[in-house]
């Protein structure tokens, strides 16, 4: 029974916090569009939870993110709601090895979630949009296509070039919030 | 034409689901624009063809002009023909054609379900189909709560731009200011789930019984028939077109 307690009190925890960092991910964009810089951040939110609660709980906060953002303000969204859903797992894994311990580890594990969310979104954005969104990272892909690169080949290197350092940039955010929260708020988390 | 204002939220994310495999059938052009006319006579029939529009375009008509740019002139491995000063590639403006069709459906499908389900409703529903509370609620709660911290976002930047905060100049100084407007965010944010999480817990809510909706069989129908459809026309489409 003290079992079942503590994990109820652990899922009520993250129900909690799944709408907030959902909506996080989407005001951070806020932010970074009114400070006009080359970046998402838009999984600041996903990565936290993740690092709180672990991996599937980033995994349903990266899955729920894209499809509010879908519903609510871009309908595009939607189809990247598997990238979202893998960089929450990856986090998850590997806030578990203990990577938020320390900004060092941080930053590799945002470059090593970026490759991964680059390999896993490229093929979306290539099939589904025709490599395109909308946005100033067109302008990269056209560039490269000139350069004589093939469609699937640019959108790779287009967002193995941005997610790298916007995963980076999301990861040491995130590290620095852990180390400022207090000790008590990661005991509604702790999984025993 | 009323029948379609009432349907319930769980009909329209089966009708949607339906519109959004079916994208995925093939890479036939006409297909987009089927389905896009499908949901346009569906937006019209259920009283929310403007509002259909208006979001549609104002989505797509960046990614459009993105499109025929890089494809109409870069796209990979096609022949060109001179216009003006212009290589124009036809095979790219075909392939810029087909995307615009294929996005315009699935944009359109999700637009069918966000514009006819009040996020009330769906919370009710999802509970009383059994959906696991914490999904729900999340799902809810997050629609609602997206423009608060839009708003606090805002906020936030003027506080910190009447402290003297520089927000503009080059990339390095703005990149400086982020952190000054990240972390208030985030460290509001955490504390206000802090106190959701307390009072979920405080209200039982993983106690929550679970009544089977009332629905007529036909909107079972709908719902099962339109997301089946769609699957079934993916498979059979990527069985004979590739």
């Amino acid at each position: 029974m003290a079992f079942l307690r503590t994990w109820e009190r652990r899922l009520t925890a993250v129900a909690g916090l799944l709408p907030v960092a959902v909506a996080v991910n989407i005001g951070v964009g806020e932010v970074v569009a009114r400070l006009q810089l080359p970046l998402y951040l838009d999984s600041v939110g996903t990565v936290l939870v993740a690092a709180l609660a672990g991996p599937w709980a980033g995994l349903v906060t990266g899955v729920l993110s894209n499809l509010v953002w879908g519903l609510l303000l871009r309908p595009t969204a939607a189809p990247f709601a598997v990238t979202a859903a893998v960089i929450g797992l990856v986090s998850g894994l590997l806030a578990g090895w203990g990577i938020f311990g320390a900004w060092w580890k941080a930053l590799p594990g945002g470059l090593f979630t970026g490759l991964v969310a680059a390999v896993v979104s490229a093929p979306i954005a290539a099939y589904v949009f025709g490599g395109v969104t909308g946005g100033g990272y067109d302008l990269i892909v056209a560039l490269l296509l000139a350069g004589g690169q093939g469609l699937l080949e640019a959108v790779l290197t287009q967002s193995i070039l941005t997610d790298l350092v916007d995963k980076a940039l999301t990861f040491l955010i995130v590290w620095a919030v852990l180390h400022n929260l207090p000790p008590r708020y990661f005991e509604r988390f702790r999984r025993s | 034409m009323s029948a379609f204002v009432d349907l319930k939220p769980a009909t329209w994310t089966g009708i949607a689901a339906g519109f959004f495999l079916a994208a995925f059938a093939s890479d036939e052009p006409a297909l987009g624009g089927g389905l896009l006319a499908a949901e346009l006579a569906l937006a019209a029939a259920s009283r929310r063809l403007r509002a259909f529009l208006a979001v549609l375009l104002a989505v797509l008509g960046p990614v459009a002009v993105s499109l025929f740019v890089i494809h109409g002139l870069l796209h990979p491995g096609a022949a060109g023909v001179a216009v003006g000063p212009l290589w124009v590639r036809p095979a790219g403006l075909a392939f810029a054609a087909r995307t615009l069709g294929r996005l315009a459906a699935l944009s359109g499908a999700v637009l069918l379900a966000t514009l006819a389900i009040p996020p009330g409703r769906i919370l009710r529903d999802l509970a009383d189909r059994g959906v696991p509370p914490a999904l729900a609620y999340g799902l809810v709660a997050a629609v609602r709560f997206v423009p608060e911290t839009r708003a606090r976002a805002r906020r936030i930047i003027a506080a910190q731009q009447t402290r003297g905060l520089p927000l503009n100049g080059n990339r390095l100084r703005r990149l400086r200011a982020l952190g000054a407007l990240v972390r208030p965010l985030l460290l509001s944010a955490l504390v206000e789930a802090e106190a959701r999480g307390v009072t979920l817990e405080l209200r039982g809510f993983w106690v929550r019984p679970r009544r089977p909706p009332a629905e007529s069989p036909a909107e079972r129908l709908i719902r099962w028939g339109a997301a089946l459809g769609g699957a079934l026309a993916l498979a059979l489409g990527r069985l004979v077109f590739g």
